[in-house]
């Protein structure tokens, strides 16, 4: 009985695994312009798809960013439909809830991908994500913008990558040396998190610092959304006598950062902070503790203060006021960079889709990165390397307000 | 719903026949790689439910660190093929014993700690794990993650299309059933659920309750580890961010939620479970919150799990005896 | 520096502490670890800010509101959820999963209806700090040590010392017998879950006035290591709850401190295995006595 049994499942999975092999699959996946066939040069022009996905968080941890996502891209999609839409019919939007966990994104992609009636897709939230959908959306030939993901790896991960953020290596060299023309060569703590932003950025920084001839004086990391209490590695640093403290974190955490430095005594350093800082929701954690503070790095604030203060230019203005008016009305999050990259995402997928039509996803992904549209997130273009170069902004904090400082 | 258990414990051979053949055709049927996706998925938490079934069903070990060998197996495959280029087969074989070395570590000191402080420890050891994944920059690139992994490599044939990864999900799945069948069904198995059920009772009649009880470990560990190489395999990009305390309590819910100690039981739960959140996308934001309340319902209504207190076994064997009867009448 | 990052670590640890209390009564009475009780502690603190900032003005009054919807959710989650797992004799791991589906759901409403954004709390606890030479201790951290042991207190004269506690521990010795003595085992069972909620919710409101923020996911890893707390000082017995808590939150701060704060929780949790394989049932847990 025991030896038929078991020859009875060798038989079986042997049977599975021939199956499997001999069956190298034709799956339905989005039929037109596949990235493995041959694709015309030229698009023809024509418009056969009109559905412009999205896959965001929209519950767990990250639902916050995943909301200000769908809400830009919804306003785009609505904004771009009254300029007349493409060839005169709607776009659609279709968003879908990745929460922000890996497996989750790539289910979605595989739906997103089956939809034949989609011509472009902005997501996710985050590197993993990101990186884990990404190969999905290739094999699928659709384009893929990602708002906010930095990870050295992902426009490599095919032609249908469209990054609307720039790799760290791009962008914390040249901060490092405006810190270094302010400060000269002195000591420089930095305090990161330990994700890929973090990690990159803490190289990219160090690297042009030291080379420079300024010091690292210390590097502490932590783990995002596991702790709140930043004092062990503050004490830290503070014995080694920084000049700056260099912080790479969420709003909340570098609030945080910030707050338990003053606490420590720590009102000498000059605190710098990048990238996810600028927001309001930032100013209302830390309040005038961040005041003297200095932020660098791709993203624009768009706080009442500061527009009413400085002109970004009436398509930004607009847009800001709309997107604020619309979502931020009763406790809703104001409009912030996350929501202005993907309002550009959004834009430019449907204007490129406009432009060459919707057949080829190949030449669709090449008008995408000509970035020939007007951005409210600020200047955005791709150099000779084929890497993504953002216009650099400087702002500072006073009296518990963000302050525009531009470059002189 | 007796009805229906005699039914299936009557024609187990069949039935389970019959879901193979289903399942064998079932990427023929349904092409969409949305679909297939989906039951891949399914295919590979059937296998990781499995391995936590072993150790939580049926020795009783409230062990609630499991995605700590998930993510051992699906590092140990990511790192040996893209760094050395092993082809699938043994990047599988390298993870499933990489994990089983852990559970062996893990299996070894908790052997003595009763209920709750196994848990803890274990909790312990699931985040340990993720925070060694996520500092270690030189064996795993810390929260870069690794990228590029390889597709499933077996004999030179590379599998890449979702159909032919589902076949190989597959050929785990009937592996880790024809494991975890052989064991509890052999007198091992039922050693180790009189360990389960009272451990000093087990050890005075002279069951080897602490051999028994590493073996578990380890081949548990084994199971996850497999699947977790299978999981690097298929994603193409792992970080750590997959693999923590609460992916593993994510994981015992899956496991319990079919039936405690129950094969198929784990099969089915697993699958709804999966595809439940699936049918649900239109809760948008809710979902998750609803996923909670189907667990505290199903608690209420059937607290053993879906197919808990059923055994099949005995149900064939009751009505066995019974036919035996009116045949002699 | 290292007295800071003791006095750093005793902080923390204390917040721990209040929340393995709650853990370990309900071990005691249940025998079942409360995984929801993470997110009640989440709970308290976002009750008592969207009170304060939303209904009603004082502080003082929304802390006490909150307490009470805290506790109204705890005697839920004991009445609603596991009474009835209790009365149908289900292995242990039903229960445990029942409390994890409600921490699922409590955890996700706070999202939708409050919103996933870091919010701001106030510190009603500021006045003032003082400065011993590399050393400051603020007027927060001595307050919320000292609730922490004033409630450890309480908790323990409650237990030890009342007629309502005698029968919370003949509850947890048998249920039977208790009931046989003419106990209401229900009505102690969600009483202590009330208490163990209450206590969350306190240390909820203290955490987030410490930090001066909130957000929805600081109740899962709290959470855990609250519940290794909880399991160092001997599960079932409520001073060592105490201990245990500021012990997790020493190691955690000296060992960010001087070994690596990337590895900040894995130098806990390794103290904590390594504690637990020396001493099997907790540091001051009793040696269980397994009859067959």
């Amino acid at each position: 009985m025991r030896k038929q049994k078991h020859r009875v499942v060798a038989m079986i999975l042997a049977m599975i695994l021939l199956a499997g092999c001999g069956v190298s699959g034709d799956e339905t996946t989005a039929p037109a312009g596949s990235t493995g066939e041959a694709a015309s040069a030229e698009g023809t022009g024509e418009i056969t798809k009109y559905t412009l996905a999205a896959s965001v968080p929209l519950t767990g941890n990250m639902m916050q960013y995943g909301t200000s996502y769908k809400n830009a891209i919804e306003m785009a999609v609505a904004d771009f439909n009254a300029a007349g839409g493409l060839n005169g019919q709607d776009v659609k939007f279709e968003v879908y809830d990745d929460k922000g966990d890996q497996k989750e994104g790539i289910n979605v992609a595989n739906m997103i991908i089956s939809n034949e009636d989609v011509f472009a897709v902005i997501g996710s939230y985050g590197s993993s994500v990101s990186m884990a959908a990404a190969p999905v959306y290739q094999e699928g030939a659709v384009p893929m913008l990602s708002p906010n993901t930095s990870h050295p790896d992902y426009p490599g991960m095919g032609s249908m990558m469209v990054p609307l953020a720039c790799k760290s290596e791009v962008i914390f060299g040249s901060i490092a040396e405006m810190l270094y023309e302010q400060f000269g060569a002195c000591n420089m703590a930095v305090i990161y998190q330990n994700t890929d932003v973090g990690i990159t950025t803490l190289e990219a920084v160090q690297e042009r610092f030291e080379s420079l001839g300024g010091t690292i004086c210390a590097a502490e990391t932590f783990v995002p959304n596991q702790t709140k209490d930043f004092t062990p590695l503050l004490s830290k640093i503070k014995g080694t006598n920084p000049d700056i403290l260099f912080i790479v974190a969420e709003y909340s955490d570098g609030a945080s950062i910030v707050l338990q430095s003053k606490q420590l005594g720590m009102e000498d350093v000059q605190l710098v902070g990048v990238g996810n800082v600028f927001k309001q929701e930032f100013l209302d954690l830390a309040g005038t503790n961040a005041d003297g503070m200095l932020l660098m790095g791709i993203a624009r604030i768009y706080t009442d203060e500061v527009m009413a203060n400085n002109d970004f230019g009436e398509y930004t203005a607009d847009i800001v006021e709309r997107y604020n008016a619309t979502y931020a009305a009763d406790g809703g999050v104001e409009f912030d960079n996350f929501a202005a990259l993907a309002y550009d995402g959004a834009m430019l997928a449907m204007h490129a889709a406009a432009e060459v039509g919707t057949d080829n996803p190949e030449v669709l992904a090449e008008e995408i990165r000509k970035m020939d549209i007007p951005l409210c997130a600020g200047d955005a273009w791709f150099d000779a390397n084929g890497d993504l170069q953002r216009e650099v902004f400087t702002f500072t904090v006073e009296n518990g307000e963000f302050v525009y400082l531009p470059e002189e | 719903m007796n009805k229906i258990f005699e039914f299936c414990a009557w024609h187990s051979g069949k039935l389970t026949v019959g879901a193979l053949a289903l399942a064998i055709v079932f990427p023929f049927v349904f092409t969409s790689s949305y679909v297939l996706r989906i039951a891949i998925t399914v295919l590979m938490y059937i296998v990781l439910s499995l391995s936590l079934n072993l150790l939580v069903g049926f020795l009783g070990q409230m062990s609630m660190g499991h995605a700590a060998f998930w993510g051992i197996g699906a590092y140990t495959a990511a790192i040996l093929s893209t760094r050395l280029n092993l082809s699938s087969l043994g990047t599988f074989l390298a993870a499933m014993v990489v994990a089983g070395l852990f559970g062996l570590l893990l299996g070894l000191p908790v052997l003595k700690l009763k209920g709750y402080y196994l848990t803890v420890v274990t909790l312990g050891f699931c985040e340990i794990v993720r925070l060694v994944e996520l500092n270690w920059m030189d064996l795993t690139r810390g929260s870069l993650g690794i990228a590029a992994i390889p597709p499933l490599n077996f004999f030179g044939q590379i599998f890449k299309s979702s159909r032919s990864v589902y076949f190989v999900a597959l050929v785990l799945v009937v592996l880790a059933v024809y494991v975890v069948h052989s064991i509890i069904n052999s007198r091992v198995g039922l050693a180790v659920m009189s360990i389960r059920d009272d451990d000093v009772a087990a050890a005075s009649i002279g069951i080897p309750v602490f051999r028994y009880k590493v073996m578990v470990f380890i081949v548990a560990g084994m199971l996850a580890g497999l699947a977790g190489a299978f999981y690097a395999h298929y994603i193409s990009f792992i970080d750590p961010s997959g693999f923590t305390t609460s992916a593993s309590l994510d994981l015992v819910i899956l496991a319990i939620f079919g039936g405690q100690g129950s094969i198929p039981g784990a099969i089915l739960g697993t699958t709804l479970l999966t595809v439940l959140p699936e049918t649900m996308r239109s809760l948008m934001e809710y979902r998750q919150m609803i996923y909670g309340v189907i667990i505290v319902v199903m608690m209420l209504v059937k607290p053993d799990g879906l197919l808990g207190r059923v055994n099949f076994k005995y149900i064939r064997q009751r009505l066995q005896m019974k036919a035996e009867k009116e045949a002699k009448a | 520096m290292f007295l800071q990052q003791l006095i750093n670590g005793i902080t923390i640890g204390s917040t721990y502490a209040l929340v393995a209390i709650g853990y370990s009564m309900v071990f005691g009475v249940l025998e079942l670890i409360n995984f929801a009780n993470g997110s009640v502690y989440m709970l308290g603190g976002y009750l008592t800010l969207m009170l304060y900032t939303g209904l009603v003005g004082s502080f003082g009054l929304s802390f006490g509101l909150g307490l009470l919807l805290t506790a109204l959710v705890g005697y839920t989650i004991d009445r609603f959820g596991l009474r009835r797992l209790r009365e149908k004799k289900v292995p242990k791991i039903a229960g445990l999963i029942t409390t994890l589906g409600f921490s699922q759901i409590i955890e996700n409403a706070v999202r939708i209806f409050f919103g996933s954004e870091t919010k701001p709390y106030p510190n009603m606890l500021d006045f003032g700090q003082v400065t011993f030479g590399n050393v400051t201790i603020t007027s927060s951290q001595v307050i919320i040590l000292m609730i922490s042991i004033l409630l450890m207190l309480l908790t323990s004269v409650t237990v030890y010392r009342t007629k309502m506690g005698k029968a919370m521990l003949a509850v947890s010795q048998s249920q039977e017998a208790s009931q046989l003595m003419g106990i209401n085992v229900n009505g102690i069972i969600s009483l202590t879950f009330m208490i163990s909620s209450i206590l969350a919710a306190i240390a909820g409101t203290l955490v987030g006035m410490y930090y001066q923020n909130i957000d929805a996911s600081m109740g899962a890893s709290v959470g855990m290591k609250a519940l290794a707390s909880a399991v160092l000082g001997g599960v079932g017995v409520l001073p060592g709850a105490m201990v245990g808590g500021v012990l997790m939150g020493i190691f955690e701060t000296l060992g960010a401190s001087y070994i690596s704060s990337g590895y900040r929780d894995a130098i806990s949790f390794a103290i904590l295995i390594i504690v637990i394989l020396f001493k099997p049932s907790g540091l001051f847990g009793r040696k269980q006595i397994n009859k067959v």
